[in-house]
């Protein structure tokens, strides 16, 4: 495999080298799921991963909903496939736009993301960084309800207050109570309303010509590691257009002599992978072959913007705080020791002076 | 009293039904719900005619106001010689917003707003001899297809107006859960009107006899009705149906083995009209009468 030709150095060895490691070290990733009750995220989530992220499912009444507040609950699993190991961890989050009134309902989730980044700032600045835990969110998937004409005033809000803090996908779920049509115009409408309020969703790496090759080179390192019908047309990276409109399922339906994954009704069988049906295989693909590219973003940008903030406000960088209290300390056990030399010489002064009264 | 020859009594309904056919009637309906659950659609496939807001403003582009509105459109329908002065109130905005409290307060006052238009004429020393009715004979309250409970606003909204109108919830958009999820969603959603005492049409004490009740418990057992809207036609086998056409198969909306919109028909047009209007008229209506006539 190594030419002996010319010139060649060997260097361009690396990306296997780097496959090497990464497929020995594991990725860890972590999604965040956020959505109104009812929207099809947690169906979504066990079809996208084939599993049962949440076996003892309790779906609670309105009665109960009303008490409640936004809550956070994390699940991790660990995904094996081809020797590669994924360390996934799904952030969800109940309560999210349940309420009738749901002013504040998001606070809990920036209290969230921003405490991830609290932590790993404060592991990156410490003195043993050889086991840092990434438990930052690299990806927001959103919900949009596929029932409305468009972005809710509270999608808006949400994506505005989030935008500079997490890679936001917006993902339009239960797509199969839309008619071809109806799903072009809700993207279109959807994208529109993006722009028009400014927001920045995660965008996919442009493909120009030459850009094409570099990508291919990367994703070439993934799909040596998954079995081929998972990586879907990665060529053709324009077609991969967000919003994703899906449809989730992991019961199995006969058809036309296969099993495959869908749901049944009496007027026909809607399949999750087919891709006239739905855009499931498109989010999957987006999801697997983007998973480097959504750490990046949130280490290069998310996460940097919130540690220059962090700085900004209390003056000073993290490890410096730390020395400049032990010489703060040992300046105040000086003036101390200095203070009390004052008051003993101050007392054998009086000893000696015999008092005016 | 036995009668031993024939009178001719019967005669009676004849006449009344010729009258009702020379009057024509009125009908009014009002229609609830989170924007793009479909109700302007509905409306429209129930009528068979665009009589929907939105069909009086063609093209504009849905936007959701920032706070509720009520806009009425009326329309006079005819069929077989008899006339309809149809009126649809539409809600747009509700439950829409991200703070939604008291989203219902416009909409009950407006339902209020057309008993106290009612009472005035009725209590004038020289009334009319026909009193226009523009009282909500039925809101049709349009349910998420979530699959899940009740939402908190779901609950809200009914419990208040079902003390002052004939509320009629529905499933909307059904055709996102299978057969086996619909019923699950039904059956949660009847438990939860039960134990927070909401009375949806058909509400049990008003049921007038043992045939009513029997004819009444069988609607009940199926309420609320999982309804798909379409303003399109298809081919299927043949024929034109009302549908929607996917990749997966058409959505026959008149197919009972669809979706149950014929029973939503049946029930608002068919069969209950004029007992929606009876409801309206001696129960809520004169509830209201007696409140403010208590309160002066």
């Amino acid at each position: 495999q190594f030419s002996d030709s010319a010139g060649y150095v060997g260097f361009a060895n690396l990306p296997n080298q780097v496959h090497r490691k990464s497929v020995k070290k594991g990725f860890e990733f972590t999604l965040m799921v956020v959505g109104e009750s009812g929207l099809g995220k947690s169906t979504l989530i066990n079809s996208l991963f084939l599993t049962d992220l949440y076996p003892e499912r309790y779906i609670p009444g309105a009665a109960e909903k009303i008490e409640r507040t936004v809550q956070i609950e994390a699940s991790t699993v660990e995904i094996e496939e081809r020797g590669v190991k994924l360390r996934l961890t799904v952030v969800d989050t109940p309560g999210y736009g349940d309420a009738i009134n749901s002013q504040d309902c998001f606070k809990t989730i920036i209290q969230y993301i921003d405490n991830q980044f609290e932590r790993y700032l404060h592991d990156e600045s410490g003195l043993n960084r050889r086991h840092i835990i990434d438990n930052r969110v690299h990806c927001c998937f959103y919900f949009i309800s596929p029932f409305g004409h468009g972005l809710k005033p509270l999608d808006v809000e949400f994506m505005k207050a989030l935008h500079g803090k997490v890679n936001i996908v917006p993902v339009i779920a239960k797509a199969d109570t839309l008619t071809l049509k109806e799903r072009e115009r809700l993207k279109r409408r959807v994208l529109d309303e993006i722009s028009e309020h400014g927001i920045r969703i995660y965008q996919l790496p442009d493909a120009d010509s030459d850009e094409d090759e570099e990508f291919k080179e990367q994703t070439r390192v993934l799909k040596a590691s998954f079995p081929p019908n998972l990586l879907f047309c990665c060529s053709s990276s324009l077609s991969l257009r967000i919003p994703f409109a899906v449809i989730g399922s992991n019961q199995l339906i006969e058809v036309k002599g296969k099993k495959i994954r869908g749901r049944l009704y009496p007027w026909g069988v809607v399949e999750v992978e087919n891709p006239e049906h739905n855009d499931f295989l498109k989010l999957r693909t987006m999801l697997v072959t983007h998973m480097q590219d959504l750490q990046e973003v949130t280490q290069d940008l998310h996460y940097e913007n919130f540690r220059s903030e962090r700085l900004k406000r209390t003056g000073k960088p993290v490890e410096e705080e730390v020395v400049d209290k032990d010489r703060i300390l040992q300046q105040k056990e000086a003036e101390l020791r200095r203070m009390q030399e004052m008051i003993a010489q101050m007392q054998a002064q009086m000893r000696m002076k015999p008092g005016d009264d | 009293c036995q009668l031993f020859g024939y009178v001719g009594i019967e005669a009676v309904l004849d006449q009344m039904k010729i009258k009702t056919m020379k009057t024509g009637f009125e009908f009014n309906i009002m229609v609830v719900g989170q924007s793009g659950l479909g109700k302007s659609t509905m409306v429209n496939t129930l009528f068979k005619s665009k009589v929907s807001r939105k069909a009086s403003q063609p093209g504009q582009e849905e936007r959701i106001p920032k706070t509720v509105q009520l806009q009425s459109v009326t329309h006079v329908i005819e069929e077989k010689g008899v006339k309809m002065k149809l009126t649809v109130t539409d809600t747009p905005g509700f439950g829409d917003q991200i703070n939604n409290e008291n989203c219902w307060d416009p909409i009950i006052k407006y339902i209020n707003e057309q008993y106290e238009r009612y009472l005035r004429e009725e209590i004038l020393i020289t009334r009319k001899r026909k009193i226009p009715d523009t009282r909500v004979h039925g809101c049709v309250y349009f349910v998420p297809p979530t699959g899940h409970w009740l939402r908190p606003l779901d609950l809200e909204f009914m419990r208040r107006l079902s003390k002052i109108v004939n509320v009629v919830p529905v499933i909307a958009k059904a055709d996102t859960l299978t057969l086996e999820e619909r019923a699950e969603f039904k059956q949660r959603i009847q438990e939860d009107l039960k134990t927070h005492a909401i009375s949806v049409y058909p509400q049990e004490d008003f049921d007038q006899d043992p045939d009513d009740r029997a004819l009444n418990d069988r609607i009940r057992e199926k309420i609320p009705f999982a309804v798909v809207g379409a303003d399109q036609e298809h081919q299927v086998n043949g024929k034109r149906v009302l549908g929607r056409k996917t990749k997966w198969g058409i959505i026959e909306v008149e197919n009972p083995a669809h979706c149950e919109f014929p029973l939503l028909r049946d029930l608002l047009i068919r069969s209950h009209l004029q007992d929606l209007k009876d409801i309206t008229h001696n129960v809520h209506y004169e509830s209201y009468r007696v409140r403010r006539l208590n309160e002066s």
